[in-house]
């Protein structure tokens, strides 16, 4: 006790910031050393981003070294014979792209309209509120209660059939939430400064958004599209419902088709022809990947 | 910054005072060497006024170095041109005490005969001088512009004595004169009459900058003559008080003064600071 | 008594406003404006932030319509029309008073581009017209010499104080009667300020200017006229304290508020 009376006497002739200098030098030290902590946590870091990296490495490697042997321009450019189950994938490929195509152009023009209008023009409130909770919510609405719903209105009650044409609306609605929340985000990281200086030179509303916003924003929108085309390719369950199955090379937006998606499932899910289904993924994957590559070649370049 | 250029004008503000008061004090003693043939108090001076002038070239210096550094606006650049320009000014008057001391060097060593009623009107001329001096630095620490519009009766008095003193030199009779070489040094000492009324009308000069620190308005003699204190007195605007104008410390810096010579709140001030040092 | 100074208001004015109040919604930020800009002269606001200067340079031409909300009182009058009587097309009016920000601006477009902006949007289409424009903006903004022959390059690319003479250069192109300048200096270099301030002067002898600065020193080196705003309590509008020529303000401000403020004594 008389110790500690003393040492608070002590205490009162220092300054305070010699106190806070004692405090800093004897602080409590942890059980273990703060280096060893240290270090342990960097190692589980370690880990935790090698696993990540190892899965997707791991995967590619898996489809790359099944499928690498199969593919030929024979296997790429040729009909398939038999039960569907071997010769080539000519015509999925086409259904693909024709699907995607057609289901881009359907979508971006509304998608980017309707983002225009929620960015710029309409009063930011309630109402845009619930739009862009409604747009997020449609994006997570899973793609066979999509595929679904495209059936029975595209389909059956509007009667377009299993088509191009149907499978491309169904698609759309999946890709509508994606491009227009990336193009909305798009024109609002347009900074305002920028357009002031454009209503500071004496433009309108219009030769505003026009001129200057979505040429500026326009980097980022096509990213969002590249992004959007490369869901829909990869998309199984709103093609099968809408498009059908048929091996059949589409030419008007009418015909019925069989996406690659779709012709990976059935090969693989009756186990017919394995080698044939590792050789469709692998250019699935192919031409995802190189749709990610474009998108953040054009991200790269709108900067 | 706002904290250490504050300081620096205070500093800068004390310093002119104190060479207010050094050039006062130089003065009394000068004058007293030529009234008392004191050729030792005449040397001495001599040499305070050459640290005096060290003293301003120095506070010009700092001044300048402010305006260049802290880019002073408002009432703080009113300060330092006020303070530049009566540092200028101290200089000049510090010459002509010089003067002074020389020609009561020079009335010592050429042993010249000025008669004793010219050397009494010197003195009464003098003691007008101390008083427009005194008033000065009363005004300049009070920052008191009734001062300033009183200061020219002060100066005529001594410009009155001034008059006199070569109205007495006209009457009295030719001395004798060896040569022009004792001419010259007649001249000179006779002269100081003239040293003092320049010094009187150059602390007054000094003064009259108290109008521009106070007011920012640039007047001259003759707009003064003209004014009264009331409307003076409305043209004051914000002038850093509490900040830098401030009275009682200002009047540490002049506390050697004879205190009849200044003004009776300066007087007071004074005496205070006294009390509060001891 | 001899009096040194001007009196503080302009003889000629090009903006004028009379008992000019303005808000944000609920909250009343500037009250009880009066002021009148001195034509083809530079004309300062300082003040600390948030004391309403930027907000009343924006109302000169109508920046702030484009914020929801906003509403004003009183009259602001440009050459003595009511740039907020009805019909006025605040389009029009925002090519007649041009504007510069902080941040540079610059379209990412080209150089030649961002200058034809303003004439495009005019309707100039003339291919040598437009050349004309370009060149004689960009020779205006002291740019001519360093970008003439990298015109098609991006006006990102530039420097940043070079880009803010492509705003001023892009705003001269559409031949404004008034420039407002919201910070124009505070975001590039002290050799691209002097450079801007240079442009300033050369400017001002047919063009009004005002400029809302955090610099003191800038206003007292570039303006005629400096006006000094205040918000003195948090939540109460803030007003007009004192306005003059510049010389006089800097030297003898007759406010206490504008002596504390100018000299860094403020709070």
């Amino acid at each position: 006790m008389a110790i500690n009376q003393t040492s608070r006497a002590a205490d009162e002739q220092l300054s305070s910031s010699q106190r806070i200098k004692r405090a800093l030098s004897h602080g409590k030290q942890g059980r273990i050393s703060k280096n060893t902590s240290n270090k342990v946590m960097l190692g589980v870091f370690r880990v935790a981003a090698a696993i990540t990296t190892l899965v997707l490495v791991a995967i590619i490697a898996y489809v790359v070294i099944n499928g690498l042997p199969h593919i030929s321009p024979d296997f790429i450019f040729g009909w398939p014979h038999g039960v569907n189950a071997e010769g080539g994938i000519w015509p999925t490929i086409v259904s693909t792209v024709y699907v995607t195509a057609l289901a881009m152009l359907i979508c971006t023009p509304i998608a980017v309209l309707a983002a225009v209008y929620l960015a710029e023009y309409a009063k930011q409130g309630r109402l845009v509120g619930i739009i862009r909770y409604a747009a997020d919510a449609l994006a997570s609405v899973p793609s066979i209660v999509m595929g679904l719903f495209g059936y029975a209105l595209f389909v059956e009650a509007m009667g377009f059939g299993l088509s191009m044409f149907s499978a491309a609306l169904a698609l759309a609605l999946l890709m509508l939430p994606i491009i227009m929340r990336t193009t909305e985000e798009a024109i609002r990281a347009v900074p305002r400064y920028i357009r002031w200086g454009a209503y500071g030179l004496g433009a309108t509303k219009w030769q505003v958004v026009s001129r200057i916003v979505l040429p500026s924003a326009f980097g980022r929108i096509a990213t969002g599209i590249v992004l959007g085309i490369g869901r829909a390719i990869g998309e199984t369950a709103v093609v099968l419902y809408t498009m059908g199955q048929a091996i059949n090379l589409p030419i008007t937006p009418m015909d019925s088709g069989r996406p690659m998606t779709v012709h990976l499932y059935l090969l693989a899910n009756d186990g017919i022809n394995m080698n044939a289904a590792y050789g469709t993924a692998l250019l699935l994957m192919i031409i995802i990947l190189a749709f990610n590559l474009f998108a953040r070649h054009l991200s790269r370049k709108s900067k | 910054m706002r904290k250490l250029f504050s300081r620096q004008l205070v500093e800068a503000r004390h310093e002119m005072f104190s060479i207010f008061e050094a050039v006062d004090l130089a003065l009394h003693d000068a004058v007293r060497a030529y009234v008392e043939d004191d050729k030792k108090l005449a040397a001495a001076t001599q040499e305070a006024t050459f640290q005096i002038d060290a003293r301003c070239a120095n506070l010009e210096a700092v001044c300048y170095n402010l305006i260049a550094t802290q880019s002073p606006v408002a009432s703080d650049f009113r300060l330092l041109q006020t303070i530049i320009y009566i540092d200028f000014n101290l200089q000049r008057m510090c010459d002509k005490v010089r003067r002074i001391a020389r020609a009561a060097k020079r009335k010592v060593k050429n042993d010249i005969e000025v008669p004793v009623e010219m050397v009494q009107l010197i003195d009464a001329e003098a003691q007008g001088v101390f008083r427009v001096l005194g008033a000065t630095i009363s005004a300049l620490v009070n920052n008191d512009l009734s001062i300033v519009l009183a200061l020219s009766d002060e100066d005529e008095a001594v410009h009155g004595a001034y008059q006199e003193f070569f109205r007495v030199f006209n009457r009295t009779e030719t001395m004798d004169v060896a040569d022009d070489a004792q001419m010259d040094d007649f001249r000179r000492t006779i002269m100081v009459s003239r040293y003092l009324d320049r010094i009187a009308s150059i602390s007054m000069e000094c003064a009259y900058r108290l109008v521009f620190l106070l007011t920012g308005q640039r007047a001259s003699a003759a707009d003064l003559a003209e004014a009264d204190e009331g409307e003076l007195e409305s043209m004051r605007i914000p002038s850093g008080e509490g900040v830098i104008l401030d009275p009682a410390a200002d009047a540490r810096y002049v506390a050697e003064l004879p205190l009849e010579e200044v003004g009776d709140q300066l007087a007071a001030l004074i005496r205070k600071a006294a009390e509060t040092t001891d | 008594m001899t009096v040194y100074q001007a009196a503080p208001t302009p003889e000629i004015s090009a903006i004028s406003t009379a008992n000019f109040d303005f808000w944000y919604g609920d909250f009343h930020a500037l009250t009880d404006v009066n002021l009148n800009i001195a034509k083809n002269k530079i004309t300062a606001f300082i003040g600390p932030s948030g004391c309403g200067k930027s907000t009343f340079l924006r109302c000169m031409n109508r920046m702030n319509d484009l914020i929801e909300g906003t509403r004003i009182e009183g009259s602001m009058t440009l050459d003595g029309a009511d740039i907020y009587a009805e019909g006025v097309d605040p389009v029009d009016l925002r090519r007649r008073v041009g504007m510069i920000f902080q941040q540079p601006n610059p379209f990412p477009k080209s150089i030649y581009e961002n200058v034809a902006f303003g004439p495009r949007l005019q309707g100039v289409t003339s291919k040598s017209d437009l050349d004309d424009i370009v060149e004689e903006s960009l020779k205006r903004a002291n740019l001519w010499k360093e970008v003439s022959n990298q015109l098609s390059k991006d006006g990102l690319a530039l420097s940043g104080g070079q880009q803010q003479r492509l705003c001023i250069a892009r705003v001269l192109a559409v031949q404004p009667d008034v420039l407002l300048m919201d910070e124009p200096c505070s975001a590039i270099d002290p050799t691209s300020v002097q450079k801007v301030e240079d442009l300033m002067a050369e400017l001002a002898p047919e063009m009004t200017i005002i400029i809302v600065t955090h610099n003191m020193q800038q206003a007292a080196r570039i303006s005629d006229y400096t006006a000094f705003f205040l918000q003195e309590v948090a939540g109460e509008p803030a007003t007009l304290i004192e306005y003059g020529q510049t010389d006089a303000l800097f030297t003898s401000p007759m406010d206490k508020r504008t002596e504390d403020y100018i000299t860094g004594r403020f709070g």
